[in-house]
């Protein structure tokens, strides 16, 4: 028990915050008392976990206040990726837009054309004269970018904790979806392919068939994951 | 996807909404007379927003505006739409907390989740340009609605709703950075999308869209709002 | 800097510059800098099938004070800017950036108040990349030519002699703007 502590400040006014520890400072006793507040060890410290970081995918700003290695309380900083997609879409046509809106949620571009789509289909109310086969192709290709856009997440969750296979095996997978995705739309990525009105363009004739060979391929290696990250 | 939507969901005749008085009439495509030979100069349009509907609007959406009148009378004259299968209320910003507060507590309307809050800016409605849109939606009753809050440039002041929905926060900063309108009782309405020093709110129509020319070895091609007059 | 920095120029400086020259370019670790979707691409490049371990690449360094490669991929706005140009600060020399996409080169799609266009606004660029996004054959591609200047890049008192004599070119070489003509 330092001859420093005092229980009470007896010095603050009415309007001063109540204090946690209290000091007073006698003369020729300043490092006593920086050494036992540094002794303490009860203080949070603010680390900025800034917009470049490797866990951070893309780029989130994170202020933590952290107790030792535990993380008290976060505060995100947002905003660096701000494109201002929607000005760029006000000077546009309705079909261009949709090469705008693929790239808001680049891992998943299909849902978001999907949304917009469906969006301008019924401002038009054309919701009805969308040809069903459109509409099937138009969930198929959303789930197999779902699937792409999970497998992402597991990879680079591994990743994150150290089992770097999970990295790979998930993107290999991944390939396997996306080379459907390029045979169908010509991209592997922010494809512009459904369109409000429909989709870009039919299956082509050996489409089917592919995706039986990527869905085979999918059962055959999604086991895997489990034995990996168990 | 075309979903099969629930028929019951679907006003049975809904009277289709009043329009409201045309805000703006536009000619041609583009290149307003500047030797367009495209054919589409001849095109004449006139813009207009649907206006306002009223009842019966069918259910559910007759259920939310009773209950909704029920609890907060002074709704009474207030807007409302019912258009392409979805109900939106033109709030007065006054009532707003007021109304929000009962959207979430009472029982038969229960809209436990604001989904979003957007910001809209219409310059050519003076005196309401800026709006914000709350986007309601109810998990136990499996539907939605939407509040329309307007407010002038020169007064750009809306109460904010943070304190009933939390998860408005981000919201509402956003369409602060972008749109300038000041939430009042917000926490910490600072800039979140663009730099903490930048000036002006980019989203407005009267902002530029500032982009660069492309120039490379003599040729030049503009920027996107400087290519054409879009009328 | 180093014992290379005393080798008088000759044939005895020339042959360790082409030792230095394979050291860096057979090892040549990328700073991750993934901003948007062509951040998806690079990660795909250092996956199985494009597999950038083949020359020493998987490494993604975490930290850009051992990284030699700030690869830029995605769209680069206005409050990262700084940050980028921070990353790239840190940086030891020598080091290179690799231009990813059209975002990165020029702006890309998105010319408008948000993005810089180009991150050679405020960054000495090496290598271009087109596409939105390129495909990892064309980062592999890029990657390529760029250890080809990897590999000839002088060091010591050449370096000091191929910098001025770059200084010089470069203030008498007509503005791209004034280069008329050359469009088609």
């Amino acid at each position: 028990m330092s001859t420093h502590a005092a229980t009470e400040d007896v010095f603050a006014g009415s309007e001063d915050d109540k204090a946690d520890r209290v000091y007073l400072a006698q003369g020729g006793d300043w490092s006593d008392i920086a050494s036992e507040q540094a002794e303490r060890g009860d203080e949070t410290i603010v680390v900025n976990m800034g917009p470049q970081h490797p866990s951070t995918h893309g780029v989130l700003r994170l202020l933590l206040e952290m107790d030792g290695e535990t993380v008290t309380s976060i505060r995100p900083g947002i905003g660096f990726l701000h494109t201002g997609i929607e000005k760029n879409m006000e000077y546009k046509t309705w079909t261009q837009g949709v090469t705008y809106v693929t790239r808001m949620d680049y891992v998943a571009p299909l849902f978001n054309e999907a949304v917009y789509c469906l969006a301008v289909e019924k401002l038009l109310g054309i919701t009805d004269d969308v040809p069903e086969r459109a509409s099937i192709i138009r969930v198929l290709v959303m789930e197999l970018n779902r699937i792409a856009s999970h497998l992402v997440a597991m990879g680079t969750g591994g990743m994150e904790i150290g089992a770097l296979t999970v990295m790979t095996v998930a993107f290999r997978e991944r390939e396997m979806i996306l080379d459907f995705l390029e045979g169908l739309s010509g991209l592997r990525m922010n494809h512009a392919y459904i369109r409000p009105g429909g989709v870009a363009n039919d299956l082509p004739e050996d489409g089917l068939s592919h995706l039986r060979t990527v869905i085979d391929w999918l059962k055959k290696h999604l086991p895997e994951y489990a034995i990996f990250c168990n | 996807m075309s979903e099969t939507q629930p028929e019951q969901n679907l006003p049975a005749q809904a009277a289709a909404p009043a329009s409201q008085p045309v805000f703006a009439r536009t000619e041609g495509m583009w290149s307003r007379g500047s030797g367009d030979t495209s054919g589409y100069g001849g095109l004449t349009r006139e813009l207009v927003m649907p206006g306002r509907s009223e009842g019966p609007f069918g259910e559910p959406f007759d259920g939310i505006h009773a209950r909704a009148l029920e609890l907060i009378p002074a709704l009474a004259d207030a807007r409302v739409l019912v258009d392409r299968g979805e109900l939106t209320i033109y709030v007065p910003r006054e009532q707003l907390l007021d109304v929000v507060r009962q959207f979430r507590d009472d029982a038969h309307l229960r809209f436990e989740v604001c989904v979003s809050v957007s910001g809209v800016h219409y310059p050519q409605e003076k005196g309401a340009e800026l709006h914000a849109v709350y986007h309601l939606l109810s998990y136990t009753h499996n539907r939605r609605v939407r509040l329309e809050v307007s407010c002038p440039e020169e007064d750009p002041h809306i109460p904010s709703v943070v304190a009933t929905y939390p998860m408005v926060d981000y919201h509402e900063r956003e369409a602060w950075d972008m749109f300038g309108i000041v939430f009042d009782g917000h926490p910490s309405l600072t800039r979140i999308l663009m730099p903490d020093d930048w000036k002006g709110h980019p989203q407005r129509k009267d902002y530029p869209l500032g982009g660069v020319d492309v120039e490379y070895k003599g040729a030049k091609v503009p920027a996107p709002d400087n290519r054409r007059d879009y009328s | 800097m180093g014992i290379e920095d005393k080798l008088p120029s000759g044939i005895l400086l020339t042959t360790v510059e082409g030792v230095f020259g394979w050291l860096r370019k057979a090892s040549f670790w990328p700073a991750t800098m993934g901003l948007a979707c062509c951040a998806i691409e690079m990660m795909a490049y250092g996956t199985p099938r494009y597999d950038a371990g083949r020359w020493g690449q998987e490494v993604f360094r975490a930290s850009p004070r051992q990284a030699d490669l700030m690869i830029v991929s995605g769209r680069v706005s206005q409050k990262m800017a700084p940050v980028v140009r921070q990353v790239y600060d840190q940086m030891p020399n020598p080091k290179w950036v690799i231009s990813m996409g059209a975002c990165a080169s020029s702006g890309g799609m998105f010319n408008n108040y948000a993005i810089v266009q180009g991150c050679d606004h405020f960054l000495p660029v090496d290598m271009y990349i087109p596409g939105c996004p390129p495909r990892p054959d064309m980062l592999i591609e890029a990657m390529f030519k760029l250890r080809e200047k990897v590999q000839q890049r002088p060091i010591g008192a050449n370096e000091v002699a191929a910098i001025e004599e770059a200084e010089r070119a470069a203030l008498i070489a007509p503005a791209k703007v004034e280069m008329k003509g050359l469009m088609r």
